[in-house]
C-alpha cells in the first residue's frame, strides 16, 4: 500500500499557486488552506528506532492528532493511527500494526521526545473529472526545534508528491513538469534527520553495548584508562535518566557499567595500576553499586510480573494485586534511595576522583609491573587464564554438586565474559563473535538457575515483610506460595539444561578456538 | 488478515453505505483496508469516485489470469484501497460454478501481506457467488431493517450456511436505517436485541447524511464526521473489531 513519494527543493517564495498553474493541464487542482502541525518525535535513549531505520512522530494540527511510524530511509509513513503517546512505553499503541512495529524494537524502554518539527503545510490534490484524487501534493515549510523549545531553526521549503496506487500516469504526467521548473531532491534526507542536525543532536549517541576500540600496540596502562573512562561515561549518562526513573533501563546500564569496572579492576588492572588505586577503587564501586540492588530487584519484579502472574492458575491471580502495589510502593522508596545516591557528595567525590586518576591523576603516580605490556599479550593470558578457570570449576560439577559450586561457576564465567567483550576489538571479530555467543548461552542457563533460587527465597521474604505490615491478606500469601513454587519447579530443568549446555561449550571446536586466539605460543 | 462480508439477500438494507462507512472507519483507525465492490451495480465505487471497471472484467480474475494487484485503486483515503466493480461482475455466478468452492479465498490470499482487513460488498443475492464469499470471509455482517420481513430472511441466510456446510463463520447482524420516532422500530428492536444471537447493538440511524452520501460522493465520516450516522458507524466499526480479534 505504500507509496513512493518524490520530494522537490523549492524557495522561499515559491507559492502554491505557482504549482497549480504548472499542474492546470494534468486535473482539476485543489489547494487546501494552509494548515500548520507539530511534529514530535520520538525514540529510546538508545535510539533503538533509529538503528532499525525508522521514526516515530505524534503529528499535531488543531485537536487532531495521529500517531505515525516513518522510514527513515525512504521518507515515507508506514503506518498511522489517530492518538498521541500517554506513557510513552509500548502499552500506548494498543493493539495494531503500530504496536507490532514499535513493540518488539522498544521492549521495556521508553520514548522520549527527541525534536520538534513545525510545518505549514498546504494541502492540495489533483482530481480527475469525477472528483476522484489522482494524487497529491504537499508543500511544506519545516523548522527544527528542540522539545519543548521556542528557538526554531529552518529546515526549507519542499514540495512533497504522494502518488496514487492505480493511477501513476498522472503522477508520472505531473513528475514531467514539475522537473521542468524544480530541482528533483534525489537523496533526500528524513526531514527528522535533518532537523536533528539543526539541534545539534547525534542519532545513535548512545548504545548499550560497549563501544570500545583498542589497538593491540597500546600499552595496557592506556588500555586499562581507557576501558574504564568509557564506562565511567556509561554510568554519567545513565544518571538522569536513573534519577528520573524514565525506565527501568537506566539503572539496568549504570549497573552494568559499575558492574563492568568492577570486573576490570580485578581481571584486567592486577599488575597494570598501581595495588592502592585499585583497592579503593574496589571498595568505592562495590558501594555504589550496592546502594542500587535494592532497586533493581523490584524492578525486575515489576518487569516480569505479567509473567509472575501468569504462572499461577487464572483463579488466584487477582489475589496478588496486593503484592504488585507493596512491590510498586516499595519500588519508590529505593528509587529514592538511589536517587539521594546519585545527588549524594560522596558518589560525586568517588567520580570525580576516578575520572581525575584516570586521565592525568596516574602520571604521579607508581605503575604496575604490568604497565608497559603491549595490551595483547595482557588481553590473551588474562582471558586464557579465565577460561581454563571456567573449565576447571565447570568439569567439576556433576549431578550431586552443591548449589554453590554451580553460584560460584556462574561468576568466574561473567568475569570471561566481561573480559572477552573488553579485548574484543584486538581479535577477529567472527571468531571472537563466536565464542562470545557461546559462552552467553551457557551463561544463560547458570543465570536460570541462580535466579530461580533467589527469586523463591524472595518472594517468601517479601510475603513475610508484608505480613508484618499488614499488607497481605492469607489469599495473597497463598496466592504468592504458589508463585514461589513454580519458580522453584523451574530450576530442576535449569539444572538438567546445564549438562547439555556445558557439553555444547565444552567441545573440540570452542576449545580450539580459545587456544588458537589466546594461548600464546611462548 | 481478517476478511468480513457485508451482506444481505435483500436490498435496500443500506448494504453499500455499510461497507463504505465501515471500510473507512477501518482504515481510520489504521488498519490497511481494501474494500472490493462485487456488485456489478458498482454504487461503492461511485461513493469513492471511482470508475466501475476492471481490466479483463470478472472472467479474468476467476481464472486467476489478472493480478488482483495491478486492479486495485487507491481511494482518496489513507489506509483504504478499493476494487473497483465492473459490469461484468453480474456473470460471476457462472465463472464461479465451473471452479473450487475456495477459489475466491484462495485468490485474495496474496493481498495478506499488504493488508489488515478486506471487505467484501456483497450483491443482493443467494448464489454461488455468494458461497465463495461466505467461504472465504471470517466475518458475515448482514444489515437489517427493523422489519418482521428483513429479520425473516436471516433464517433463511442461517439455512442456506447449514445446507452449504459453511463453518468457522461468525454472523453478526445490526439494524439499520433505524427510524427513532416509529414504534414498530423501537419494539423489534427491543425484542431482537433480547433474543437475536450474535447481534450487534449499535444501531445505524435513518438520517439525512447517509442520503447524502450519494451527493458528496464520500463516507459520511469524511464530510458530516460530527453528525449521529458518522458515529455510529464508528461504534459499530469499534464492536465488530472486538469481535474480529
Amino acid at each position: 500500500m505504500s507509496r513512493e513519494t518524490v520530494s522537490y527543493q523549492l524557495a522561499d517564495t515559491d507559492t502554491a499557486l505557482d504549482i497549480a498553474k504548472l499542474l492546470a493541464g494534468v486535473g482539476k487542482v485543489e489547494t487546501a488552506s494552509e494548515r500548520s502541525f507539530k511534529l514530535s518525535y520520538y525514540d529510546t535513549f538508545d535510539w533503538r528506532l533509529f538503528d532499525a531505520g525508522k521514526a516515530l512522530c505524534v503529528s499535531q494540527h488543531e485537536d487532531q492528532s495521529d500517531i505515525q511510524v516513518e522510514s527513515l530511509n525512504a521518507d515515507e509513513i508506514l503506518a498511522s493511527m489517530p492518538g498521541r503517546l500517554k506513557t510513552g512505553f509500548a502499552d500506548d499503541f494498543g493493539s495494531g500494526r503500530i504496536r507490532d512495529m514499535v513493540e518488539e524494537l522498544i521492549d521495556v524502554r521508553r520514548l522520549m521526545a527527541r525534536l520538534d518539527l513545525h510545518a505549514l503545510r498546504t494541502a492540495m490534490a489533483v482530481r480527475d473529472k469525477e472528483g476522484k484524487a489522482l494524487f497529491r501534493l504537499n508543500l511544506e515549510s519545516i523548522e527544527a526545534a528542540k522539545p519543548g523549545s521556542r528557538a526554531r531553526k529552518a529546515l526549507g521549503v519542499r514540495l512533497v508528491l504522494e502518488p496514487i496506487r492505480g493511477y501513476a500516469k498522472a503522477a508520472e504526467k505531473a513528475m514531467a513538469l514539475l522537473d521542468d521548473s524544480y530541482q528533483r531532491k534525489t537523496e533526500d534526507r528524513a526531514p527528522f534527520l535533518k532537523g536533528l542536525d539543526l539541534i545539534k543532536v547525534t542519532p545513535g549517541d548512545y548504545s548499550s553495548k560497549l563501544k570500545l576500540h583498542l589497538e593491540p600496540h597500546m600499552t595496557a596502562q592506556q588500555a586499562s584508562h581507557l576501558v574504564h573512562l568509557t564506562l565511567l561515561d556509561t554510568i554519567e549518562r545513565n544518571e538522569e535518566g536513573t534519577a528520573a526513573n524514565i525506565d527501568a533501563e537506566f539503572l539496568h546500564d549504570f549497573r552494568v557499567a559499575i558492574r563492568r569496572t568492577r570486573s576490570a579492576l580485578s581481571q584486567l588492572d592486577k599488575g597494570v595500576l598501581p595495588p592502592k588505586v585499585i583497592a579503593k577503587a574496589k571498595d568505592d564501586f562495590k558501594w555504589i553499586g550496592q546502594q542500587t540492588n535494592d532497586m533493581r530487584d523490584l524492578d525486575v519484579y515489576l518487569l516480569d510480573f505479567p509473567k509472575i502472574q501468569g504462572s499461577i492458575s487464572e483463579s488466584y491471580r487477582d489475589y496478588l494485586t496486593p503484592f504488585k502495589d507493596y512491590l510498586v510502593s516499595k519500588q519508590g522508596k529505593a528509587h529514592a534511595q538511589v536517587q539521594r545516591l546519585i545527588g549524594s557528595a560522596r558518589y560525586r567525590k568517588i567520580l570525580n576522583d576516578w575520572r581525575h586518576y584516570l586521565t592525568e591523576g596516574h602520571q604521579k603516580s607508581s605503575r604496575g609491573e604490568d604497565a608497559e605490556l603491549p595490551v595483547k599479550e595482557l588481553a590473551d593470558s588474562r582471558i586464557w587464564k579465565a577460561y581454563r578457570k571456567v573449565m576447571k570449576e565447570g568439569g567439576a560439577i556433576d549431578e550431586d554438586s552443591p548449589a554453590e559450586m554451580l553460584h560460584d561457576l556462574r561468576i568466574t564465567c561473567k568475569k570471561l565474559r566481561y573480559l572477552l567483550e573488553f579485548f574484543q576489538s584486538l581479535y577477529p571479530a567472527g571468531e571472537i563473535g563466536k565464542l562470545i555467543k557461546a559462552l552467553k548461552s551457557f551463561q544463560n542457563v547458570l543465570g536460570e538457575f541462580q535466579d530461580t533460587e533467589v527469586q523463591s527465597n524472595a518472594i517468601l521474604q517479601l510475603g513475610r515483610d508484608m505480613a508484618e505490615a499488614k499488607k497481605a491478606p492469607v489469599e495473597t500469601q497463598m496466592a504468592m506460595g504458589m508463585v514461589a513454587d513454580s519458580i522453584l519447579q523451574k530450576q530442576g530443568g535449569a539444572r538438567r539444561a546445564f549438562h547439555v549446555r556445558f557439553d555444547a561449550f565444552s567441545t573440540d571446536e570452542v576449545k580450539d578456538s580459545f587456544k588458537k586466539l589466546f594461548k600464546s605460543r611462548g | 488478515m481478517k476478511v468480513i462480508s457485508i451482506y444481505n439477500m435483500k436490498g435496500g438494507v443500506g448494504k453499500t453505505a455499510t461497507a463504505v462507512n465501515l471500510s473507512y472507519q477501518a482504515a481510520q483507525s489504521g488498519l490497511r483496508t481494501l474494500i472490493w465492490d462485487l456488485d456489478p451495480q458498482g454504487a461503492t465505487s461511485f461513493y469513492f469516485r471511482v470508475k466501475p471497471k476492471v481490466k479483463g472484467g470478472g472472467k479474468k480474475i476467476v481464472k486467476g489470469k489478472s493480478d488482483l494487484d495491478d486492479l486495485i485503486k487507491g481511494t482518496d483515503y489513507t489506509n483504504l484501497d478499493l476494487l473497483p466493480a465492473d459490469f461484468s461482475y453480474r456473470d460471476l455466478d457462472l465463472r464461479f460454478a465451473d471452479e473450487k468452492d475456495s477459489r475466491l479465498k484462495k485468490l485474495i490470499t496474496p493481498l495478506k501481506k499488504e493488508y489488515d482487513l478486506i471487505v467484501f460488498d456483497c450483491p443482493p443475492s443467494i448464489s454461488e457467488l455468494s458461497q465463495q464469499i461466505f467461504r472465504a470471509s471470517d466475518m458475515l455482517i448482514v444489515p437489517m431493517l427493523p422489519t418482521t420481513l428483513s429479520i425473516r430472511t436471516l433464517d433463511q441466510i442461517r439455512l442456506f450456511l447449514k445446507e452449504e456446510k459453511i463453518k468457522g463463520l461468525k454472523l453478526r447482524t445490526f439494524f439499520s436505517m433505524v427510524d427513532r420516532r416509529k414504534k414498530m422500530h423501537k419494539d423489534i428492536i427491543e425484542e431482537f436485541a433480547a433474543k437475536g444471537k450474535g447481534h450487534i447493538e449499535a444501531n445505524i440511524p435513518y438520517a439525512s447524511a447517509v442520503e447524502k452520501m450519494g451527493i458528496e460522493r464520500a463516507p459520511v465520516g469524511d464530510f458530516a464526521p460530527r453528525t449521529a450516522p458518522a458515529l455510529s458507524y464508528r461504534e459499530l466499526w469499534r464492536e465488530i473489531n472486538k469481535e474480529l480479534d
